[in-house]
C-alpha cells in the first residue's frame, strides 16, 4: 500500500491575480492525483471549472450536491457547463477551500473524479466525469465570472501510487 | 474485491474504488471487515438520484452500505463509471468500533447520475484484517473496475 502524498507543484498567485492557473507537464508516473485548492476570489463569487488538456469540447459531465444554512440543490447535467467541469467555487473576501480526488489519470478509461469543499458557508460535493480515453497531462482551473483568483489562493497537487 | 492480510502499520485507510455493475442501474455498495456477516453494520446515506434527493439508513445490518455511488454505470472503456472514496478510521484499533466515512456517485449521460455521501460503522472492536467489497447486484462487477487501497499513517499516530 502506498502511505504518502507525494506533492508534484504548488501553485500560488504570489502577489497578483490570475483568471487561471494550469497545471502542466503532470508526470504519468501515479496513479491518482489529490489536488487542494484555498483562497479568495477578487470581485463577487464565481464557479471554477476545471480542464483536462486543454479540451474546451462538450466532453464534461457535471453532477453535484450542495446546501447552505436553508435550501439544497442536486441535479446531473451535461450542458450547463458544457466545455469544463465545475468543482468549486470562490467568493471576494471569504475563504473559500476544498480537495479533487482524480483516479486513474493516467488510464485509457474515461476519468470520473470528486470535489469537496466549502463556499461562503455553502457546502459543495461533486462527482464529475471526462468523456475521453486519453491520460491526462495537463489541467486547467478558471472562473466562469469575470472575478479572478485573488492573490491569496493556492493550489497544491499531490501524486498517489500504490505499492 | 477482496484486501486480505492488511497490515496493522497505519492510522487509517482510504479505499478508491472506481467501478461498475452490469445493469447500469443505481446499486449499493456493500462493505464488509474481517469476512464478518454478523448484524454488525449499520449506514447512513444522503446523496441525490437524477436531481431529488434523498436519505437512507441501516441499522445491524450485515454489510455497511454506502448509496453514494461507485458501483454503477456500464463499464465500458467509454462509458460511464462511478467512483467512491472510502476513508476508514483506527481500522487496527481495539478500543473502538471502526467507522468510515464516504464520499462519491455515479456519472452518467444527460440528467442521469447519483452523487452523495455517507458514513457507517462497524460495531465490533476486532481490528480490521480484510476489507470485501461487493455490489448489491448479482452479477458482480464489470470488467475493468478496480480499488485501490491506501494506508495512511499519522506523523506521531
Amino acid at each position: 500500500m502506498a502511505e504518502t502524498f507525494k506533492k508534484l507543484v504548488s501553485y500560488s498567485t504570489s502577489g497578483s491575480s490570475s483568471t487561471s492557473i494550469t497545471l502542466s507537464s503532470i508526470p504519468q508516473t501515479h496513479d491518482d492525483l489529490f489536488i487542494v485548492f484555498n483562497g479568495t476570489g477578487t470581485t463577487g463569487g464565481g464557479a471554477v471549472n476545471v480542464r483536462f488538456n486543454g479540451d474546451t469540447g462538450s466532453n464534461y459531465q457535471v453532477n453535484y450536491m450542495w446546501n447552505n444554512a436553508s435550501s439544497s440543490t442536486a441535479a446531473s447535467a451535461s450542458s450547463t457547463f458544457a466545455g469544463a467541469a465545475r468543482i468549486f467555487q470562490v467568493s471576494a473576501g471569504v475563504n473559500s477551500g476544498g480537495w479533487m480526488y482524480l483516479p486513474n489519470y493516467t488510464s485509457s478509461l474515461y476519468k470520473v473524479f470528486n470535489s469537496r469543499s466549502f463556499h461562503n458557508n455553502i457546502n459543495i460535493s461533486y462527482t464529475n466525469s471526462w468523456r475521453n480515453t486519453s491520460a491526462i497531462s495537463s489541467m486547467t482551473l478558471s472562473l466562469e465570472s469575470s472575478s479572478a483568483f485573488n492573490t491569496d489562493f493556492r493550489t497544491d497537487v499531490y501524486g498517489i501510487t500504490k505499492a | 474485491m477482496e484486501f486480505t492480510n492488511i497490515p496493522q502499520i497505519y492510522t487509517n485507510l482510504r479505499i478508491v474504488l472506481q467501478s461498475a455493475t452490469y445493469d447500469g442501474n443505481l446499486r449499493a455498495l456493500l462493505v464488509g471487515y474481517n469476512s464478518d456477516t454478523s448484524a454488525s453494520y449499520s449506514s447512513h446515506s444522503f446523496y441525490h438520484n437524477a436531481g431529488t434527493t434523498q436519505s437512507t439508513n441501516s441499522t445491524s445490518n450485515q454489510w455497511n452500505s454506502f448509496f453514494a455511488g461507485g458501483t454503477d454505470g456500464l463499464g465500458g472503456q467509454t462509458d460511464n463509471w462511478g467512483l467512491l472514496v472510502i476513508d476508514i478510521f483506527d481500522y487496527a484499533d481495539t478500543s473502538k468500533c471502526t467507522s468510515s466515512m464516504a464520499l462519491g456517485g455515479y456519472v452518467g449521460t444527460g440528467t442521469t447520475g447519483t452523487q452523495g455521501y455517507g458514513c457507517a460503522i462497524f460495531t465490533k472492536t476486532d481490528a480490521v484484517t480484510s476489507i470485501q467489497l461487493l455490489p448489491n447486484y448479482s452479477s458482480g462487477w464489470r470488467v475493468n473496475s478496480k480499488a485501490g487501497l491506501y494506508g495512511i499513517r499519522a506523523q506521531n499516530g
